[in-house]
């Protein structure tokens, strides 16, 4: 079981960017065009968005194995002339492990233009004896305010194609682009979609809704990929914290949950 | 406030329903209302089945609407349970029509109508025939004598002939008939089905009925069986003193989300996404032919303030292979046309008995039930590994807790249940609209492997209430004016075996629907469906393989109402199915239907034409065709070939009515039609069926 999840983990199946990269909460995963919120190593572009210094913890269970967890910070700081963010994230367990950190910059020019950039460091620890590589991989993103109510969102994750090799052992990253937009219907309902490709794998769509009855509240409900894979989610304000929480379902393997903790200065 | 946008889409909508209503009114006067219901059932079925399932029974459905064609409901003095009968309203549109009522008080034009949240155009055209807005808070009248009841009440008497013209095997002549019976190579009746059924009702508040039924093959009068096959009774009282209903005879008893007890019809995954819940009509009387889902007895609902309290008990017969102390299946077709048949017919009885109670807030409902079934031997399956967690044994205990709650624009729902011999079911759902355009729902459900109860008919993909885990998503967006689209997903996994699936498996599956409504004549529909499951796969050398097979198929639909008189629908649909070790397969499916009603004689019929193109049986077609009353007729098509129809309806007097139809299928790849004693020597197979009311 460990092995089939694992395996359907680092070879891309389930629509994750790569096994590193903590999913969002946004509802279906969908986060490339959802404007007000910077997920850390997703669109770049989206950290223009935040106007107040927060930092946030993350934490992904997938499938409900403690070897499948990932583990993330991030630190976001708005300038007069550009945001910046930093993050790091650690996936894996003893016997394999990977490590990625980035540093994100991100300025709005005009609404119909937002650009972000950001520059990661990739380390894989293949195994005790055979020790650690890494690589240097780019990132950039797009977001552009079509009209007052609707955005499109474009992300370029490693579109260079950098890949880790020691000796017989090489290491893919994956290179994803993501194309995708959001509707606001009204201030409490949000509707989202965007369309994954990863360069030697299938088109991955991916929609959802969002809706804040509350100030206080948020309910999140999408899904994505083939298999379908549904996810429900919620989120509560309090004060200066946020905690979101996200559920995935896999029809084989379970539940994938991911929970962010958020602090606004 | 209203912004000024919404005032002018207000507007909009008024005279948009201003134009529908006309057209409604218009037709109205020209046709009877029993074919303004069938054309609403026919809608109403395109839009709750996506499979077309052919057990589909709307019996129930299409009496009320009849009814209610002619009675229509008054909505400012309506209940709950009154709506619920209009069986296409969701949960939560019944539950925002009273919440708009309940909030903004009577209702001073039907055009208020669309200010109700999630009610479009669409589900507008649908509720107008039956609806209307008169007094508001008229009270219940106590019931007049029992002279003023009959002579106030309606009478309807049906009478209803059916006859496949091609001989089947089974009715063939033989060198020895009598042996030929004995040994079931030849049916003990003859080839015509036959039913009569009559109807009293007076107002709302009085039903009876009796129903008799022979199916083709089964003997009306001769060695092996005197009378009709199937006989139906019942009495119904609606809200007589503290009874909200009692029932003496053939009834139904449905409760909660289905898990402990709902013998009938349960909508779940459907072109109509947001209809997900069962419509809890308590205990109802059974009018239906169905000859296996139904109880027998009395049943009774007794109202003290917000709580009510139902209890039933329930004894009949049922069909199976009895030997000695038990049995292995129960047979649930209702057909007795061989000897084997009788001898496997009315031979185990089957005791049911339930309470229920529920208990109301003005937002929040609770309830409980409690189901005991006995039977007079043990049911015992055949053994095998997919069907080991199956019910087993003759007595079954069966409690569960449901409930209901309106949070703002949430709405949540549930039940969850257990069995006296272990397992959990249960089934977790909600509901919102946040905002009148769009409407989502939100549905879970977990089945244990344990959990196997006779008489559950929950929302699953599986045929039955057991080892199933899901989660099913649905959203109907109104983007813009004369536009509906829907969707759906579904996403579940069989923990345990299935029949023909030798491991455990998931699958999912997904639905999308454009409706377009561009004009009052003109509506229209896009659909396309997507599923993958897991079977038992065999081709050549492969075989106890399972794999994943996948059918995708796209259906255009589109009415044209020309006039009152004269009306067209097309239907265009193609699919494709494929599995891991077989090649792709192509169907195809293509119809023309012409209804047309004169305007001075009181005829009205149609003809479709279909032609369909599905060689493999995974690429079937089902088509609903309009029929006879109380009929209702969803052939598959499978294989090459065509078929057509000719239904009418002619309305001879005030009192007396006649239903034609005939229908014939012609295969272009086979001279054997069928198989066993229902094989037709030849490659068409003709069914004619009438049908006579007599009101009075």
């Amino acid at each position: 079981m460990l092995y089939i999840a694992f395996w359907c983990c680092v070879s891309g199946l389930n629509a994750q960017t790569a096994t590193i990269v903590p999913s969002t909460f946004a509802a279906g995963d969908a986060s490339v065009a959802r404007q007000g919120e910077w997920f850390a190593f997703h669109n770049p572009a989206l950290l223009a968005s935040e106007n107040k210094v927060s930092a946030s913890a993350i934490y992904e269970n997938r499938f409900s194995m403690k070897e499948l967890s990932t583990q993330a910070i991030s630190f976001a700081c708005p300038t007069s002339l550009v945001n910046v963010g930093v993050a790091v994230s650690h996936f894996g367990y003893s016997n394999y492990s990977e490590l990625l950190a980035g540093i994100t910059f991100a300025r709005t020019f005009d609404k119909w233009l937002t650009i972000g950039v950001q520059f990661n460091y990739y380390s894989v620890n293949f195994s005790n004896s055979v020790g650690s590589k890494g690589a240097v991989l780019a990132q950039i993103g797009l977001l552009s305010q079509v009209t007052p109510d609707f955005f499109v969102g474009f992300n370029a994750f490693n579109p260079t194609r950098q890949k880790v090799q020691y000796q017989d052992i090489v290491r893919d990253i994956p290179s994803v682009f993501s194309l995708g937009v959001m509707y606001r219907f009204t201030d409490e309902l949000k509707w989202l979609a965007q369309v994954d490709k990863e360069i030697s794998s299938d088109p991955i769509w991916k929609t959802g809704f969002e809706y804040q009855p509350v100030s206080v509240f948020i309910v999140r409900i999408g899904g994505y990929g083939a298999p379908f894979i549904p996810t429900l989610g919620a989120g509560v304000k309090w004060q200066n914290f946020n905690f979101d929480v996200n559920f995935e379902r896999h029809p084989s393997l379970g539940i994938t949950s991911i929970g962010v903790l958020r602090y606004v200065f | 406030m209203r912004s000024q946008r919404q005032h002018i889409n207000l507007f909009f909508h008024f005279a948009w329903l201003s134009l529908l209503l006309g057209s409604v009114s218009l037709s109205c006067s020209a046709q009877t209302t029993e074919n303004n219901t069938s054309k609403v059932i026919a809608r109403i079925y395109e839009q709750m089945t996506t499979n077309g399932e052919s057990d589909i029974d709307f019996t129930t459905l299409e009496e009320d609407l009849n009814y209610f064609a002619q009675n229509p409901i008054n909505l400012n003095n309506t209940t709950k349970e009154e709506l619920d009968k209009l069986q296409f309203l969701s949960d939560q549109e019944v539950e925002n029509l009273l919440y708009y009522l309940y909030r903004n008080g009577p209702m001073q034009t039907i055009y208020e109508l669309q200010l109700v949240e999630g009610f479009d155009m669409f589900l507008i055209r649908n509720l107008l025939p039956f609806v209307t807005n008169g007094p508001a808070g008229t009270k219940q009248e106590p019931l007049p004598s029992l002279g003023k009841i009959l002579k106030y009440g309606k009478n309807e008497l049906l009478m209803r002939v059916d006859h496949t013209l091609e001989q089947k095997k089974g009715y063939a002549k033989t060198d020895d008939d009598a042996t030929a019976i004995q040994n079931d190579k030849k049916y003990v009746g003859d080839p015509f089905y036959q039913s009569l059924k009559y109807n009293f009702r007076y107002k709302d508040r009085i039903e009876a009925g009796l129903v008799g039924e022979k199916d083709p093959g089964e003997e009306l009068w001769g060695r092996y069986h005197k009378g009709f096959d199937y006989y139906s009774a019942y009495l119904q009282l609606t809200n007589v003193g503290v009874f909200k209903s009692l029932v003496v005879g053939n009834f139904k008893a449905n409760f909660g989300e289905g898990l402990v007890i709902h013998p009938e019809l349960t909508y779940s995954k459907s072109g109509d996404v947001m209809n997900v819940q069962p419509h809890n009509a308590g205990i109802s009387k059974s009018s239906s032919t169905n000859e296996y889902n139904y109880m027998r007895g009395i049943g009774t609902t007794l109202k003290f303030g917000n709580l009510e309290a139902s209890a039933f008990y329930s004894f009949r017969y049922i069909d199976g292979d009895s030997t000695g102390s038990s049995f292995s299946y129960i047979k649930t077709d209702g057909l007795h046309r061989t000897v084997g048949d009788l001898d496997h017919k009315s031979t185990i009885w089957m005791q049911v008995m339930g309470v229920n109670l529920n208990y109301r807030l003005s937002n929040m409902r609770i309830g409980m039930t409690v189901v005991d079934t006995r039977l007079s031997r043990a049911l015992e399956p055949t053994p095998r590994p997919d069907n080991m967690f199956y019910f087993n044994g003759n007595h079954q205990l069966v409690a569960g807790v449901n409930y209901r709650y309106r949070w703002k624009k949430f709405n949540f729902f549930g039940e969850t249940a257990t069995q006296d011999k272990g397992g959990i079911a249960t089934l977790n759902g909600m509901t919102l609209s946040p905002i009148s355009t769009v409407s989502f729902v939100a549905l879970y459900r977990y089945y244990s492997n344990k959990y196997d109860v006779l008489l559950a008919n929950a929302f699953s993909e599986g045929s039955r209430v057991n080892s199933e885990e899901g989660l099913y998503f649905g959203v109907e967006v109104h983007p813009m004016r004369k536009w509906k689209l829907t969707a759906y997903a579904d996403s579940y996994s069989f923990p345990w075996l299935n029949y023909s699936v030798s491991r455990p498996t998931d699958g999912y599956d997904l639905l999308f629907t454009a409706n377009f409504m561009p004009s009052r004549k003109v509506e229209m529909y896009w659909r396309f469906r997507y599923e993958q499951k897991e079977k038992d796969l065999a081709a050549g050398a492969i075989t106890n393989y399972t794999g994943k097979y996948d059918k995708a198929s796209l259906r255009y639909y589109l009415t044209f109402t020309l006039n009152e008189q004269f009306s067209l629908k097309n239907i265009v649909e193609v699919n494709r199915t494929t599995d891991e070790i077989s090649k792709p397969s192509f169907g195809s499916f293509v119809s023309q239907e012409l209804s047309y009603s004169f305007r001075k004689i009181p005829l009205s019929f149609d003809i479709r034409y279909e032609l369909f193109d599905a060689v493999n049986y995974e690429n079937r077609f089902y088509s609903y065709e309009k029929d006879v009353l109380y009929a209702f007729s969803v052939p598959m098509m499978y294989g090459k070939g065509s078929r057509y129809y000719f239904n009418c309806q002619w309305n001879i007097s005030r009192k007396f009515s006649l239903w034609f139809k005939i229908a014939q299928i012609y295969y272009a790849d086979t001279n054997v039609i069928s198989s066993g004693l229902e094989a037709i020597q030849g490659n068409h197979k003709t069914d004619a069926r009438a049908m006579i009311r007599f009101k009075f």
